[in-house]
């Protein structure tokens, strides 16, 4: 009969099931009572993760998105890409001698210690004569190093080779869709003419990935346009393109896309679309970049007819710009859950004072003040979680649901299902613990008093 | 000595004024002891109850269990006191409406440290003990007053205590049921549980060892 000798604290793990199962089953039961009311009570927060999950998923979408096309451009890849001048900048140009980006530009960067390996290309537009109709593959002209640094897969044959640049070999690679719509004249071993110009098939590209699904919905992107846009330039759709060794389609005097369209007075060459210069290591890109800058700027006169794309910069900036937005929607869901956390407070108030004369009977038989909060903390917790939950599959809805509607990548990924449930959990918490508070703190006897 | 209690003194404060229904009680139980308490409606018996299982504290005066003042314990040992040693049954029963006749015994075990298989046997026994075990899984409101102070005898029985408070158990029954009850209570007695008993009835009150008058805040 030694009462104190009992433990105070009780440490009954075994217990703890048994109680959580009867606290979840009384919690279960009130909300059950009070359906509408309990469902009205978790619409806040049922918007509020909405929101979060949906926002979550289109950012996780825009940075999968973002971070593939700078992964396929390369991290330690520098772009230096001739500008589309006007007119009045062509002139200018003049002025200033600069012929534009010259293979004797990319040349120059052999010596340069931080770099692996430089590539260059230049675009052309040329009616290949014998094509079926509506195909409108893009000519290259490139570098053997352009495959290497790009890691591009063959599906047949070989890349351009560095006897073809040498030697000026009448040769050509395809892209992989191209050389399926050619049909049989897309094969190994076929010519394509160009003019009077006939280039051997000497290798097929395997398919680059998803690219041309998503070219569409690429110009249909409102958000992170900025990116969206830089990247379009610079990443081609390497399915579409007809290669070939630089300095091996004839027709000088052509239109080019970009640049001055006058060879080089000096070397009779035409200037290139494109130098991609490959860094040894990563920390390396920016000290190069600025290094890049200033050579070309003193080359070309001062005449800036060139700009620098760093894949690296841009995934700053991307991260940038993601994080303005994720900011703005976290401060909406903010509010939003806070709205709801209020109507949970409220709920729960109107709850505990209903069931008073309950606290005080669970006090008069032994329950602890903790035991109390920790019931009516876990009942708000129980509603948030269920709003949470409700949230979640909502927002999954609504994210896809804008995704098809407008195009946006939308991403999925565990973290954004679990972030939201622990969100509503803690604004559970949150809102809840006054209630819970308020209840553990009542006088068992007065409350026992209170009418049932 | 289980309960030595000294100079007890109660006041309800209201509104207006206060009203003192308890003026220098003087009450000593012994280990299993069977103890009556009578007096007229409004002489403070519920109070002196409530006072002597730890759910409210008088205004003043010194109350000893086992040795110790239970004036002075902290909330938690309170909680375990009310869980493990003093059971209720109280005058208005205070049953849980939600709650079916099984879950409103078990109640109680979830804050006291008997294993949950044990505690489901021990109420299945106590509302057995009390003639109710064709009504495990009825709800309060669809019980007689009779059959719910019942269900609050076996609340308290279901605890094993090692004191029961009982507020006019057989306020709401007849005279077979209350014999019965008696009957019941006489036998925890014998197993060694002291029982403190409020009744208006001289009869019933006969039945316990003793019997004292609560008379203008006093007891005789
Ligand atoms: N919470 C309270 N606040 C104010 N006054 C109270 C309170 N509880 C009881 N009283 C008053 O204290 C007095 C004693 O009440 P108590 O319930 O102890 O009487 P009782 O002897 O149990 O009466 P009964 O036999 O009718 O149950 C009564 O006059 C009652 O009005
Ligand atoms: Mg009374």
């Amino acid at each position: 009969m030694a009462i104190f000798n009992k433990p105070v604290s009780n440490k009954q793990g075994y217990k703890q099931g048994y109680q959580i199962r009867a606290l979840l089953k009384t919690a279960c039961l009130s909300l059950l009572q009070q359906k509408l009311r309990s469902l009205l009570s978790i619409l806040g927060i049922v918007c509020g993760i909405m929101a979060v999950v949906a926002v979550i998923a289109i950012g996780e979408g825009a940075e999968q998105e973002t971070m593939r096309h700078i992964k396929q451009m390369g991290i330690t890849n520098i772009y230096i890409r001739a500008d589309q001048l006007t007119e009045e900048q062509q002139q200018r140009a003049k002025q200033h001698h600069s012929a534009g980006l010259q293979n004797s530009d990319r040349e120059r960067l052999r010596t340069n210690p931080f770099i692996r390996r430089t590539a260059g290309t230049r675009e052309r537009t040329r009616n290949l004569t014998d094509l079926p109709q509506g195909l409108h593959p893009q000519l290259m002209e490139c570098t053997a190093s352009y495959g290497d640094i790009l890691g591009i897969q063959m599906a047949l044959g070989r890349f351009i080779s560095e006897t073809d640049t040498v030697r000026h070999h009448q040769v050509c690679v395809l892209g992989s869709q191209i050389a399926a719509d050619m049909g049989r004249k897309g094969q190994l071993g076929q010519e394509i003419r160009i003019g009077e110009q006939l280039s051997l098939v000497v290798g097929i590209l395997a398919r680059q990935d998803g690219e041309d699904g998503q070219e569409e919905l690429k110009t249909k992107q409102t958000k992170k346009t900025e990116i969206t846009k830089v990247t379009k330039v610079t990443i081609q759709n390497l399915n579409n393109i007809i290669f070939f060794p630089l300095d091996t389609v004839a027709g000088k005097t052509e239109a080019i896309t970009t640049t001055a369209t006058t060879a080089d007075p000096l070397t009779g060459q035409l200037p290139l679309t494109e130098i991609l210069v490959e860094v040894k290591q990563a920390d390396q890109v920016k000290p190069c970049a600025a290094l890049l800058r200033r050579s070309l700027h003193k080359a070309h006169n001062g005449f800036d007819d060139f700009q620098l794309i760093i894949p690296l910069e841009l995934l700053a900036q991307a991260r940038k710009i993601q994080g303005i937005f994720n900011l703005v929607f976290a401060i909406i869901g903010a509010i939003t859950l806070f709205v709801g956390g209020i109507g949970i407070m409220n709920i729960m108030l109107a709850n505990i004072s209903e069931r008073i004369h309950e606290i005080g009977l669970r006090r008069a038989v032994g329950a602890r003040p903790e035991h109390i909060l920790i019931q009516f903390l876990g009942e708000a917790v129980l509603l948030t979680l269920i709003g949470g939950i409700i949230g979640i599959l909502c927002g999954v809805l609504l994210a896809s649901f804008l995704g098809r509607l407008t195009g946006w990548p939308i991403g999925f990924s565990l973290p954004v299902l679990l972030l939201p449930l622990a969100i509503s959990v803690m604004t559970g918490l949150f809102f809840g613990i006054y209630p819970a508070r308020k209840a553990a703190a009542m006088d068992p006897i007065q409350a026992l008093g209170s009418p049932s | 000595m289980l309960i030595s209690a000294r100079n007890i003194n109660h006041q309800y404060n209201h509104g207006s004024g206060c009203l003192q229904v308890l003026q220098g009680v003087d009450l000593d139980i012994e280990e299993k002891d069977f103890l009556a308490i009578m007096g007229s409606s409004g002489s403070g018996k519920s109070t002196l109850l409530h006072i002597l299982g730890c759910l409210l504290k008088p205004t003043s005066g010194t109350c000893f269990l086992r040795g110790r003042d239970i004036l002075q314990l902290q909330e938690k040992e309170l909680a375990q006191l009310r869980a493990e040693t003093i059971a209720h049954v109280f005058q208005q029963f205070h049953l849980l409406p939600t709650m079916t006749v099984l879950e409103n015994v078990l109640l109680p075990s979830l804050y006291n440290s008997i294993p949950p298989q044990q505690a489901e046997a021990e109420a299945r026994r106590a509302i057995q003990q009390v003639g109710l075990e064709q009504r495990l899984r009825h709800k309060p409101n669809e019980l007689s007053g009779g059959e719910m102070q019942r269900v609050a005898i076996a609340r308290a029985l279901a605890v094993k205590p090692d004191l029961i408070l009982a507020d006019e158990p057989t306020g709401n029954l007849d005279q077979d049921s209350s014999q019965e009850i008696l009957t019941l209570f006489r036998e925890i007695n014998q197993q060694g549980c002291t029982l403190v008993m409020v009744t208006h009835d001289p009869e019933i009150a006969g039945q316990a060892r003793s019997t004292r008058y609560l008379r203008n805040g006093n007891l005789q």
